[in-house]
């Protein structure tokens, strides 16, 4: 009896204090909702305050003036690619370093894990010397490449963490049946990291759908633009142009947003849970 | 079964969204003619050939950005086979991208000027006849930092100096200060009158950094035009200098004590403006490009300029006047013959009123003389008086003034006292002429 | 032993493309930078000269540089511990049955996606707008949390967590969702109450993913200056002059790239040192396992 009370108890602690947490976090997205149906001026004279009136201009601009659907459609090309690569090269390079035993894989992890330390405006500049020597400036295959590079490591470093964590049971009965090495890795393996690879998709996606650094840099004013090079180039800075940059913000990261909620049911549960005796 | 289902599915919808982007490309106009640019850029002896012209700019703002609009049209009249392409961003960035480009052998075909690049990577405009269409002190100011050669075509003249709310003053029955007893005094009615004597602010330190060069202007190269090449000798220092001491007296005594401290770290360099715009302040130090921003608060707003005040003789205050927006034309631009013509038309009287009347500056075009802004008047009169000093932070160096911007808050802040603050910054002068 | 060749094989084309990538894009830009750190390279000059270790003792005497490694380390050590302790929270919370738990998924996730120029423009006005009136509600002295040299870190810093923990958050989910059921249910049949399993079974289980946070959130946040660059222009008084920041100043403002390379090889070896212990006992526990 006592047991239940607890737990019901406990159940109203968790509730209670999600809901809090959560109003921390959305309260300073409030403003931006907000002041995305301001003019500029309105926004300078009063923040905080609901709009006057229900001010569209904003959305309309960004759609209308800076070839918003084919900026789009490009941005979704570019992500999808970008971020199918990452994963395989992810989830081959993780899955190899977790299991291969030996001294090179062990240097090759810390060489890797370096990446993560190093601030990329500081070899920036050398990178995109190479980037034009191998010919890669200026088009979307150059782009994808650079993107693929400087967004594997933290995908490479977490799909390792979780092969380890991996049962070797699964992997020897599939080579036991007579499964070559790779159509284990594609039949059994992949499926079996379908939760972290889902995790890493969702964060390379988010990465790459707003980057405008490394696409300024690699790809510059080439055509057909994704989706943040299109608008700065269209309003430059904004110069403070508040009420532009927050509903930027807010109409293009509905697309993240949905495919992080289409994506949260590849994070569930994987075929571990089943697999492995416990 | 699932996970193959899933691959099918996204290879089918890359496939989709590449077919949809060719299309439209296709059907773009825009995107026809670049194809065409390409196609012919291989003719070299076609007169007519398409050119397109990459700009990249750090004028943010709006009038800039309507003025080189404006100009583009206006030389496309004569020259309809160029196109323009302008990128605007903030100095931070376009430093930034010059170097990756400079790296990679990629640079535009036009850059607003900037001290940081290296004249190797600039075309040597002397000699050409439309620099003579321009002022030509302001030529040689805006070049100053070179040996020989002409790397830079000043656009406009700027200014850094104290803008005052005539309409404030008025209000609370004070006049314009003229020294700085009169502007200790109008500060102190100011404040017993419940009103922040000066705009600023601590998040962005910018801002606080203009008044402060306007004040070192002032006191030293003002004084004394010859100190950079008396301090490399090593015959003077900052530290036995008087006048560096009196700028951050100057700078901490008014621009720091009389602005409102606790707000002035929520304030950024758009709220500075609008105070200054709506009366909500008497003084705000900074530079021409602040104007536009005031006047987009407060189209009337009833505001004059002057320069600081240093001494209590009115003859002492002198303006820092000096090229500010510049041109440049990168030494490997393979349209520069069309960039040079573009520089031709942008040094013509049309478009000198074009820039002085979007930008609210002065040309530097001979003849243009453009009434941007009842401001104009206080500006003319520093110039015609000869009241006025040309040697702001442009000619010092980079590492000293990088050392200058990190440290000169320390003193204004109570964090350093004058010695130790001196002694960095000769030590930073030191190291700049070592290093550069 | 012909086995052992392909399964070596295997592995190592398994790792070829990202070797591939890894080499072209991240070492050899590195090795040139690195090489820089010995030259007197300045702006965009393209001449320079070996000057040996000049710049390494001159950053070693630089108090305005040693002071930066203080102020990143506290920003990092606040930034890290309490942002992967309530990132797991939110986690645990969230993994559990609970209602309308995806859309509070997507809440905490969307700080993440903002750029941190939108980040800072919102906190700025959080600080200097909101919480001066919360202040004052409370009859509290209202005073400029930015500018104060002590609070100036733990502002910032909150607001690096409040940017980064949907990130973390998604990640330990992962974990907590590979956890096997079997091994849950066998425990509850055991008698475990919620907190033993917690401390003895989830916790335990997703030990490795903890460290790979730690590790990543260690990375990440030393490397912070998107936040003292929008938000304080590292004052006051260069309180939150991070170590990147300063780096960044010293490059693109001095114009010192062979001094800034410098500087950055000397954090690097800062973080590459934490981590390095960090995976060591990380690598002894797995040898555990």
């Amino acid at each position: 009896m006592n047991w239940k009370i607890g737990k019901k108890l406990l159940y109203a602690v968790k509730v209670i204090l999600i809901w809090i947490f959560a109003a921390i976090f959305f309260a300073p997205l409030l403003l931006v909702i907000v002041n995305s149906f301001k003019s500029k001026g309105e926004i300078m004279t009063s923040a905080i305050s609901l709009p006057k009136s229900f001010y569209l201009n904003n959305f309309v601009t960004i759609v209308t003036e800076s070839n918003f659907v084919s900026s789009f459609l490009t941005s979704l090309m570019v992500v999808t690619i970008t971020t199918t690569l990452t994963v395989l090269v992810a989830a081959m390079a993780g899955y190899s370093l977790a299991k291969w035993k030996n001294k090179v894989a062990g240097f090759l992890m810390t060489m890797i894990m370096c990446t993560l330390f190093v601030p990329f405006q500081v070899y920036m500049v050398a990178m995109i010397v190479v980037v034009k020597d191998l010919g890669l400036t200026g088009n979307l295959f150059g782009l994808i490449m650079v993107y693929v590079a400087l967004g594997m490591p933290v995908p490479i470093f977490l799909c390792r963490s979780y092969a380890v964590g991996m049962p070797k049971e699964i992997e020897e009965a599939a080579i036991i049946d007579g499964c070559s090495n790779w159509s284990m890795f594609f039949r059994i393996v992949l499926p079996l990291m379908k939760p972290i690879l889902a995790t890493v998709a969702v964060l390379n996606a988010l990465w790459v759908w707003g980057e405008f650094l490394v696409a300024f840099l690699v790809y510059g004013n080439a055509k057909p633009m994704t989706l943040p090079l299109s608008q700065r180039y269209f309003y430059g800075t904004y110069s403070n142009q508040w009420n532009l940059i927050l509903t930027n913000f807010l109409v293009s990261s509905i697309p993240v947003i949905l495919f992080y909620i289409v994506m949260q049911k590849h994070i569930v549960k994987g075929i571990t849970a089943g697999a492995v005796k416990g | 079964m699932k996970m193959r289902k899933g691959i099918a599915l996204l290879i089918c919808l890359v496939l989709i969204v590449i077919s949809a982007a060719g299309c439209g490309k296709t059907s773009g106009t825009e995107e026809k003619n670049n194809k065409e640019t390409a196609d012919n850029t291989g003719k070299e002896t076609n007169t007519d050939k398409k050119v397109k012209l990459e700009i990249l700019s750090l004028k943010t703002e709006e009038g800039p950005k309507k003025a080189f609009e404006e100009m583009f049209k206006g030389f496309q009249k004569d020259h309809p086979n160029v196109e323009f392409d302008i990128q605007s961003m903030t100095s931070d960035e376009l430093k930034t991208t010059l170097r990756a480009r400079a790296a990679s052998e990629e640079m535009p075909d036009i850059i607003t000027w900037m001290k940081e690049v290296e004249p190797e990577y600039l075309a040597d405009l002397s000699g050409e006849s439309f620099i003579q269409n321009l002022n030509a002190d302001s030529v040689t100011a805006a070049n100053a930092i070179y040996d020989k050669g002409t790397y830079a075509m000043p656009v406009d003249n700027g200014y850094i100096g104290l803008y005052y709310n005539k309409d404030v003053l008025t209000a609370n029955g004070l006049e314009v200060p003229k020294t700085v007893t009169e502007l200790k005094k109008a500060c102190e009615t100011l404040k017993a009158n419940g009103i922040t004597p000066f705009a600023s602010s601590l998040s962005d330190l910018s801002v606080p950094y203009m008044s402060l060069i306007a004040l070192f202007s002032e006191t030293v190269f003002g004084a004394n035009p010859d100190w950079s090449t008396q301090r490399d000798a090593g015959e003077v220092s900052i530290q036995e200098d008087s006048n560096w001491k009196a700028a951050f007296d100057l700078h901490k005594e008014f621009v720091y004590d009389y602005s409102d401290r606790d707000a002035a770290y929520n304030q950024t360099y758009d709220d500075c403006a609008a105070l200054l715009a709506n009366g909500k302040v008497a003084f705000y130090g900074n530079g021409s490009w602040a104007l536009s921003g005031i006047r987009d608060v407060k189209q009337d707003a009833n505001i004059g300029l002057m320069a600081f005040p240093i001494s209590d003789n009115e003859k002492d205050a002198k303006l820092l006047c000096f090229p500010d927006t510049s041109l440049s034309i990168c030494a490997g631009s393979k349209n520069a013959d069309v960039a040079k013509e573009f520089l031709a038309y942008v040094a013509s009287a049309d478009a000198g009123k074009i820039w002085s009347e979007n930008v609210k500056v002065s040309s530097t075009v001979t003849g243009v003389n453009v009434d941007y802004d009842p401001i104009a008047t206080d500006i003319n009169y520093y110039l015609t008086n000869n009241l006025f000093t040309p040697y702001g932070d442009r000619v010092l160096r980079s590492v000293f003034t990088d050392k200058l911007w990190e440290i000169y808050s320390y003193y204004m802040l109570g964090e350093y006292d004058w010695n130790t603050l001196a002694k960095e910054l000769d030590n930073a002068w030191d190291i700049a002429m070592k290093a550069q | 032993m012909k086995k052992k060749m392909k399964t070596n094989l295997f592995y190592g084309l398994l790792l070829l493309p990202a070797l591939v990538l890894f080499v072209l894009f991240f070492i050899i830009p590195v090795a040139q930078s690195t090489w820089l750190s010995f030259t007197d390279s300045f702006g965009m000059k393209s001449t320079y000269h070996f000057i040996g270790l000049d710049n390494y003792k001159e950053a070693l005497r630089d108090l305005s540089f040693r002071k930066t490694i203080g102020a990143t380390s506290k920003y990092a050590l606040i930034s890290v511990v309490v942002g992967n302790i309530l990132s797991l929270i939110l986690a645990l919370i969230l993994d559990s049955k609970l209602r309308l738990k995806n859309s509070l998924r997507a809440v905490f996730f969307i700080p993440n996606i903002m750029s941190l120029l939108v980040v800072g423009y919102i906190w700025n006005f959080v600080y200097t707008s909101v919480f001066p009136d919360v202040l004052e509600g409370l009859g509290m002295k209202s005073f400029a949390i930015l500018g104060s040299k002590t609070l100036v870190i733990p502002a910032l810093a909150i607001v690096g967590i409040w940017n980064a923990a949907g990130y973390y958050m998604v990640i330990y989910i992962a974990a907590l969702q590979g956890i096997s059921e079997d091994l849950i249910e066998a425990a509850k049949i055991d008698g475990a109450g919620t907190l033993r399993l917690l401390f003895n079974i989830r916790l335990p289980l997703i030990a490795s993913t903890v460290f790979t946070c730690l590790i990543l959130s260690i990375a990440a946040h030393m490397k912070v200056f998107e936040l003292p660059y929008t938000m304080t222009s590292g004052g006051p008084v260069g309180e939150s002059t991070t170590m990147v920041y300063k780096i960044y100043t010293t490059a693109f403002n001095a114009n010192r790239n062979g001094y800034a390379s410098a500087q950055s090889i000397i954090m690097f070896i800062i973080i590459a040192a934490i981590t390095l212990i960090l995976n060591y006992i990380m690598k002894k526990r797995e040898e555990k396992l």
